[in-house]
């Protein structure tokens, strides 16, 4: 890992840090869920694969206790699966409502970016009665 | 199995100790899931340098434990919350039958200091006596000013006289079950 990545950036306080806090809280879980779609996979390669996407992650340990939240809800299902090298491995898997769960999300989220777009790029307006509805932006 | 490298000992240390307030099986399995992190990450050689940026990213302990703790419900508040809790519901339940309006009263005081209820249980609770404030007055009013006489307006003066034992118990059940703040 290249010190200085953007991801490990603990105790800054920019802006852009801020925003994207806020954001992933909102979107981590859904985010777990998403990337467990491709089938099992072993606990430490879904957090490093998801520390490896900019800005997703700032505490790859955190990730630990959200996976077993999401187990806990029946969301993700795990099991034992012995490795060649060393000790068994827990591998975590979607369960079908974590994969409703994950559609779900998908679809909120299409609506809500559109929505945020909207808005951000400067398309509505308070006050304007001509405000087109989120599934009517491009 | 191979001893842990230093760092990676040094942070699972931390982390049990961050975990201490965490249920047994909670924080058994959060050690468990990071030592195997460690060691998987480890499993090649690393430089001392290396060995920190893996520790680095895993994050503050104290992080892990409260990301643990999320879905956990809030323990009852420290400091002798719950016992000031059951003297303020035996002062209104118990109390309201021997001391009636009087150590209710003193109850809901004593329930106004506890985090257990918001101030609109309070207020609530407060009510409930007040009814039984009313109900006081005009009992008494009543046997004192009707015609004495008259059994029905004596029984109705009674009456309104008993709804004074009933408002102690009726608050110390309002106040029960209400559910504990999340």
């Amino acid at each position: 890992m290249e010190p200085g990545n953007a991801r490990h950036r603990p105790g800054n306080g920019s802006g852009v840090d801020l925003a994207m806090d806020r954001l992933r809280r909102g979107a981590i879980e859904s985010c777990v869920l998403a990337l467990l779609r491709g089938g099992a996979a072993y606990s430490y390669d879904v957090v490093t694969a998801l520390a490896g996407v900019d800005g997703m992650v700032t505490s790859e340990g955190t990730l630990y206790p959200l996976l077993g939240r999401l187990r806990r809800e029946g969301l993700v299902e795990t099991r034992w699966q012995e490795s060649p090298h060393g000790p068994p491995r827990r591998y975590y898997a979607l369960t079908p409502e974590g994969e409703r769960a994950v559609d779900a999300f998908e679809a909120a989220w299409a609506i809500f970016r559109c929505g945020v777009d909207s808005i951000v790029d400067g398309h509505v307006r308070a006050g304007d009665p001509t405000t087109p509805s989120l599934e009517e932006t491009p | 199995m191979t001893a842990m490298n230093p760092w990676a000992a040094s942070y699972v240390a931390d982390l049990e100790a961050a975990a201490a307030a965490l249920p047994a099986d909670r924080r058994a399995e959060l050690v468990a899931e990071v030592e195997a992190h460690l060691r998987h990450a480890m499993a090649e050689p690393l430089t001392d340098q290396e060995a920190r940026n893996v520790v680095d990213r895993l994050g503050d302990p104290r992080d892990l434990v409260a990301e643990a703790a999320a879905d956990l419900p809030t323990p009852a508040p420290a400091g002798g919350g719950s016992a000031s809790e059951i003297v303020a519901l035996l002062l209104m339940g118990i109390g309201g039958l021997a001391l009636p309006l009087l150590a209710p009263a003193v109850g809901v005081m004593i329930m106004a200091t506890a985090s257990r209820w918001t101030a609109r249980q309070v207020r609530t609770t407060w009510l409930i006596l007040g009814i039984g404030g009313l109900a006081l007055v005009a009992g008494l009013g009543l046997l004192a000013f009707a015609d004495p006489t008259s059994t029905a307006a004596v029984r109705a003066g009674l009456l309104l006289l008993g709804v004074l034992f009933v408002v102690g118990p009726a608050s110390a059940l309002y106040a029960a079950t209400r559910p504990r703040p999340a």
